[in-house]
């Protein structure tokens, strides 16, 4: 089957490997918030018809990390589901950051500085408000 | 509804919304913010927040395979992303000034194009002989893939073409929260001249990049509600990777007719409801 493939260079197999991953971590996470939530909140009713903003408590790392000491256990754990959010949100930048890495070892300047582009990029729209 | 009856009906939805995706070649999220509001009344942003997070995981799920089979061309990804992350950015800022109704119009259509393009089945590929440009030979776009009968070796054209067409595609990815993956495989397959099964891999490597740019605006918003985004963005991942699963043993050619044109009675029904104010 695989007789007739390329072999991967390093790179290639690192940006797959992060890829997957990420979305691993972020599923696993996801799910533990979730079932908490489930199991202490599932009878109650939810509504989804109007639209609250950023009055969420989970618009930001600090918000998040701050509705994890909640008194409200509902608050608690779909902060826990937030933070899921947040590692699958990331996993595309990481790989973006191990790009660069990658041309950097291979010393292709041009590329090295293109990726740094999206990179900031990314992190202009991450810290933009 | 309850939390139980709620999370178990979005996660069912995401499920069949990523194998329509996938079957038909559009995607899981194109399909999941008309179901979530249609049918279960979400609220639009909501809809889309959760859609876009979906997005990302499902490019992430699929690009992992592509990229270690070599399918995915890293440089043109890396070019191209320079013009799909301003474009998502520009996107999600234009979200916030537009009324929902022409959100939903306009999602309406960019469904209806879509549709249609599946409908009509890629008869025609334009540039199969054009030159190599001179900005594709310097950012050295072109590569190599690997096909049952051998290595083909591929050159790049119309690289600024393909370029500003990219950031089209990224406004729309991030005005509608998309992943406008139909949009990108034109730039690349039609325009630049890339093998199609190439267009689709990277496509769908950079459709993760492009979404999280937009995704990032949208969670300070509070578009991104945990209990919405975690069942649509799993049902979609499990949905889609079932689609992948199914594609080599379904009739595909009538399937994708007969999905393409039950996702545009969809969009005709999202634009009828945008003119009518009702979501």
């Amino acid at each position: 089957m695989t007789g007739n493939r390329l072999a991967p260079s390093r790179l290639q197999t690192v940006i797959s490997l992060t890829l997957r991953s990420g979305v691993l971590l972020a599923g696993s996470i996801g799910v533990c918030g979730g079932s908490l939530f489930l199991i202490g909140h599932g009878t109650e009713h939810v509504n989804f018809g109007s639209f609250a903003g950023t009055d969420s408590p989970f618009t930001s790392a600090a918000k998040v990390i701050t509705a994890l000491h909640s008194e409200d256990s509902a608050i608690r754990d779909l902060a826990v589901v937030q933070i899921g959010i947040f590692a699958l949100l990331l996993t595309p930048i990481v790989r973006v950051a191990l790009s660069v890495v990658g041309f950097a070892l291979e010393r292709d300047h041009t590329y090295v500085a293109i990726t740094s582009v999206v990179l900031l990029t990314l992190l202009v729209s991450v810290l933009l408000h | 509804m309850n939390a139980h009856e709620f999370s178990l009906t979005v996660f069912t939805i995401s499920i069949v919304a990523g194998l329509l995706g996938a079957l038909t070649g559009l995607g899981g999220g194109i399909v999941v913010t008309p179901a979530l509001t249609l049918l279960l009344g979400v609220d639009m942003r909501y809809a889309i927040g959760a859609s876009l997070v979906s997005v990302v995981a499902t490019s992430s799920g699929a690009a992992a395979a592509y990229v270690r089979d070599g399918l995915s061309n890293i440089r043109i990804a890396m070019f191209l992303e320079l013009a799909t992350t301003v474009g998502a950015i520009s996107g999600a800022f234009l979200a916030s000034k537009t009324p929902t109704r022409a959100l939903a119009i306009l999602f309406g259509v960019v469904l209806l194009h879509s549709a249609w393009q599946v409908i009509q089945a890629r008869a025609q590929r334009a540039s199969d002989s054009q030159p190599q440009d001179a900005l594709s030979a310097r950012l050295r776009l072109g590569g190599t893939y690997v096909l049952p009968i051998g290595t083909e070796v591929y050159q790049v054209s119309r690289a600024k073409a393909g370029f500003g067409l990219m950031y089209v595609a990224g406004i729309i990815s991030g005005l509608l929260g998309i992943g406008s993956g139909a949009l990108k495989v034109i730039a690349m397959d039609r325009i630049m001249g890339i093998p199609f099964k190439v267009s689709t891999a990277t496509s769908s490597f950079m459709i993760g990049v492009t979404g999280v740019a937009s995704a990032a605006i949208y969670l300070k918003r509070g578009y991104v509600q945990p209990l919405i985004a975690l069942p649509v963005m799993l049902g979609v991942l499990a949905g889609s990777m079932l689609g992948a699963r199914l594609l080599p043993h379904l009739p595909v050619k009538i399937l994708r007719r007969v999905f393409a044109a039950a996702v545009a009675v969809i969009a005709i029904q999202m634009i009828s409801q945008g003119i009518r104010g009702k979501l």
